[in-house]
């Protein structure tokens, strides 16, 4: 169920946007009308060709958070660059005015995952700001003070505990073998007795005797193809 | 030659190793001035070792340490930013015992998608507005990464993407025009971006 909000000042845009939402989509006109039991986003569709209106993105997610309200930013620019500049306002996508066909297409799958379960989480590594998909992570490591998030790309350092990242992770593949790792049960390729290993990866990640029945019990229950 | 781009200040061994080493000899003519004018030669180790404790764990980490850099090799494109005091000691430390490989993100230079180099307003003290040049990055799988990437020398930074570009291959999308600039010694790059903020003649309308 989504509910959807324009802010959207070319008319083209605006009315190409909300005939493919709603040709794809349920869309509710009031949250009240939604059913609670369904997942529900709530997406603000808004138009940033330049910094100026970061300013105003900036007054509208203050606001946004001030009355509670869970919310979901779709930027749509004509500026290609401002995806970037935007990261810091943690959008759920960004639509580029000149591959609007193709870039709506990727939005509809990123909703429908959505809808299922939160799949893009964006977090911040250093001063860099980092968007990812949670099903590109292998596992995760704590290290201190930090985790290390291990995908097939790259690794990303972030400072965070691994229990509150943990439940971050709303997809339910992401299991808890050891005090310090989290793994992708999708890419486990063996399990031993105390460590396991990942599809194309040297790394042995460990399985502590606190989780190991659960792990064991987890991957037992994973279809076979 | 593998070759090895560095942008920003990465903090080496041997750079952290003659910082102390400065840092010692600097103590030892404080606490020499410091027990003449005080007239306490007796207590001139206890003064030398309390300003060799201050000058190591205020400067070390905070002067030679506190530098984001990134780099990029044949393999690798890694960065790292210490943003508080902790982090910066803990680095020092690492780096000293030789485990000199830290990195806030690290990625394997064949899955990069394209590098979108822009720039961004920042507001500083006393009002000042600078304007980093930043690097947006996406991967393969559809990752963004992004962070300041310009630092005090715009030679290694340009280098840096010229190698990625030419020998990497890697696709650079700089639609400011900001690769040129840097190159040109004649243009200033805020002036250069204040007239695109301004939408003067010859630049971007669109920023």
């Amino acid at each position: 169920m989504l509910k959807l909000t324009y802010s959207i000042k070319n008319i083209d845009i605006k009315r190409n946007v909300e005939n493919f939402m709603q040709q794809h989509f349920s869309v509710e006109k009031d949250i009240e009308d939604g059913d609670e039991k369904q997942p529900f986003i709530n997406l603000f569709f808004i138009e940033v060709n330049n910094e100026q209106a970061m300013k105003h993105i900036a007054i509208l997610v203050e606001k946004l958070k001030k009355d509670a309200i869970a919310y979901e930013l779709v930027f749509i620019s004509n500026v290609d660059t401002m995806v970037f500049k935007l990261l810091v306002f943690k959008p759920f996508y960004f639509l580029r005015e000149s591959v609007l066909e193709a870039d709506l297409q990727t939005l509809k799958t990123i909703i429908q995952q959505n809808l299922m379960m939160n799949t893009i989480i964006i977090v911040k590594s250093g001063n860099a700001m980092v968007r990812l998909n949670v099903d590109n992570i292998l596992f995760i490591e704590s290290f201190g003070h930090y985790l290390i998030i291990h995908t097939s790309y790259a690794r990303y350092k972030i400072r965070d505990k691994i229990s509150s990242f943990h439940s971050e992770l709303k997809k339910t593949s992401f299991i808890r073998t050891h005090k310090s790792y989290i793994v992708n049960l999708d890419f486990v390729d063996k399990i031993y007795n105390d460590y396991m290993t990942l599809v194309g990866m040297r790394d042995q990640i460990p399985i502590s005797r606190k989780f190991r029945k659960s792990v064991i019990d987890r991957f037992n229950c994973l279809p076979t193809y | 030659m593998k070759k090895n781009y560095v942008v920003g200040k990465k903090p080496t061994r041997l750079k952290l190793i003659v910082t102390i080493f400065i840092s010692a000899l600097l103590s030892l003519l404080c606490s020499n001035f410091l027990t003449i004018v005080l007239n306490k030669s007796n207590l001139f180790f206890l003064i030398f070792i309390i300003i060799f404790i201050i000058i190591i764990f205020l400067y070390v980490p905070t002067i030679a340490v506190s530098c984001a850099y990134w780099s990029v090799d044949h393999e690798h494109l890694e960065y790292n930013a210490s943003h508080n005091y902790i982090d910066e000691v803990t680095y020092a430390i690492a780096v000293l015992v030789g485990k000199d490989n830290q990195y806030s993100i690290k990625l394997s230079v064949e899955n990069i998608k394209k590098i979108d180099i822009y720039w961004t307003s920042q507001r500083y003290i006393w009002s000042t507005i600078a304007h980093p040049v930043m690097l947006g990055i996406e991967l393969n799988d559809g990752s963004i990464i992004t962070f300041e990437g310009l630092y005090e020398n715009s030679k290694d930074f340009v280098d840096a993407i010229i190698y990625m570009k030419e020998i990497q291959h890697i696709h650079i999308n700089d639609s400011y025009q900001l690769l040129d600039i840097l190159q040109n010694p004649n243009v200033n790059l805020n002036e250069y971006i204040e007239g695109l903020k301004n939408g003067e003649k010859g630049v971007r309308q669109d920023a």
